[in-house]
């Protein structure tokens, strides 16, 4: 066990001290932490808590060595990326760029993100897309760095922010409001903390032990068979056998007739990015590290953070609720995978061509299009040594070619 | 594309199912939990007693048996009604003729 791992627990603990409910969420905050570049978006109606979780999580970490920018206010390039030092530029001719607090600090938040301007939203994607700002042709390389930003996605926006920067944020995690018992316990804690929840958070784990955690969790192991569970719950999100990434046609038109309408690709108009593999894979390392295992019902349960910011769906309306029905469906799909050996049998096929197994495998692939993709590389190889003629292959079977 | 974590992740499902194999034939069993998202056969659900799983699951070949026995009772069908049809235009012909025997 590391000795690290009381820290990430004293952070929950005093967390959960100044901060009542959405434990879910809150363990999937946690776990997001334990990475490096760790990017997070609270997203919750007005008064939920979310500016406050984000100061919280600010504190705990980083005691008072932070920043926060307000997308509410009015933000400007020097602020979060840089400003000219005149007095360089007026004696000596030399653009000096000072840096702003914001690139440097590790700590850093933006608060209502979705009101952000676009000049400073293109900022800060460079920053999380390449680790590094530029101002007035220079560079500043950002090192390690924990964001957390917060947004209400019903209030009225200046700029509607692109999608390709929400898919820069590893979790999304939505807040619920209070429930009566829960409000009451609000209460309490506010008298008990002179009504200063975040003023009264300790710094719990420095900036050393943060990186140290983080080291540690980078290089924990996963086990293989939790790798290609992640790898084909994100693949089951993303495949379409009738090329939706590159399609112009709108769903449900694209599925009609199509083999395949009753598993979740019908219901996702646009697929999650590889970012959701490799996010989800951080979140399995780090609840192993901190719990010591991490199992195939966990990694379902933080795919839900993971997923719903990345992906728009068929019906948008609750996205939620949504994401949540279809995790179920692939929890049964993953059952009905288990059930059908299908791995076994592609692994069989892997070592050897046998006919009554390939078979098999066309049939199991007329029921899964994840395994159909790895049966038409294999059937590929197949045509190329002569072992099975074009006509047999499940492509032409599928009608896909 | 081949990859190596990828045949290991094959190897690693394959190394929890016991088979049997014999030359070139591979068999196994087949476990059936009875769980809330367990499956049964759906030969099992229809001439057995024992509680089914949420899930019916066929095979193709079962699949396409029922379908033919669908088709079959449905022409089956459509023949009986013919005949019944026929029959009782018979009958109706035979109960007119007798009535009109009877009134004249």
């Amino acid at each position: 066990m590391s000795s690290k791992r009381p820290l990430v627990e004293k952070l929950r603990e005093e967390l959960s001290r100044r901060f009542i409910g959405n434990d879910e969420a809150l363990s999937a905050l946690l776990l997001n932490l334990l990475h490096r570049k760790s990017t997070t978006l609270i997203r919750a109606p007005r008064g939920t808590g979310k500016s406050t979780l984000m100061l919280l999580i600010l504190k705990g970490l980083f005691g008072d060595d932070f920043v926060v920018i307000s997308g509410a206010s009015e933000v400007k390039r020097g602020e979060v990326v840089g400003r000219l030092h005149i007095p360089s530029l007026e004696k000596r001719g030399v653009e000096k760029v000072l840096w702003a607090k914001f690139v440097q600090a590790q700590g850093k938040g933006i608060d209502e993100v979705n009101r952000l301007n676009p000049y400073t939203t293109a900022n800060v994607y460079h920053l999380m897309q390449f680790g590094e700002v530029w101002a007035y042709g220079q560079k500043y390389t950002v090192e390690d760095y924990t964001l957390l930003a917060t947004e209400n996605p019903s209030d009225a926006t200046t700029f509607v922010q692109p999608p390709p920067f929400y898919d820069r944020f590893d979790i999304t995690i939505y807040l619920n409001s209070l429930t009566v018992s829960q409000k009451f316990a609000l209460q309490e804690l506010n008298n008990n903390y002179g009504h200063d929840l975040v003023r009264s958070m300790p710094q719990v784990i420095g900036t050393e032990d943060l990186m140290e955690i983080r080291r540690e969790v980078e290089e924990t192991d996963v086990e293989p068979e939790f790798i290609g569970f992640i790898n084909t719950l994100i693949r089951d999100f993303q495949v379409c056998v009738r090329g939706k990434e590159h399609s112009n046609v709108p769903l449900p038109v694209l599925c009609e007739g199509c083999h395949f309408t009753r598993f979740v690709c019908s219901r996702v108009k646009e697929p999650p990015s590889e970012r959701a593999t490799l996010i989800l894979l951080q979140l399995a390392k780090a609840k192993k590290w901190l719990e010591g295992k991490v199992e195939e019902n966990d990694i379902v349960e933080m795919a839900k953070w993971v997923l719903i910011h990345r992906m728009s769906f068929l019906n948008p309306e609750k996205p939620l609720k949504e994401i949540g029905e279809l995790l179920e469906r692939e929890k049964e799909r993953m059952f009905e995978r288990e059930s059908r050996k299908q791995w076994f049998i592609l692994n069989e096929l892997y070592s050897n061509f046998s006919p009554g197994l390939y078979r098999t495998a066309k049939e199991i692939a007329a029921e899964d299009n994840v395994f159909a993709e790895e049966l038409f590389f294999l059937e590929e190889k197949w045509v190329k040594e002569g072992k099975i003629s074009r006509e047999e292959t499940l492509k032409v079977g599928l009608g896909i070619e | 594309m081949e990859s190596r974590s990828f045949r290991k992740f094959l190897e690693e499902k394959s190394a929890k199912i016991k088979v049997e194999r014999q030359g070139q034939r591979i068999s196994w069993d087949e476990e059936v939990k009875k769980d809330k998202h367990s499956f049964t056969g759906f030969l099992e659900f229809a001439y057995s007693n024992r509680a089914s799983g949420d899930y019916i699951y066929l095979d193709r070949s079962t699949a396409f048996d029922i379908v033919d026995r669908i088709n079959w009772m449905e022409t089956r069908i459509k023949r009986l009604t013919i005949r019944l049809k026929i029959l009782l235009l018979l009958l109706i012909a035979s109960l007119l003729a007798a009535v009109w025997g009877w009134l004249t």
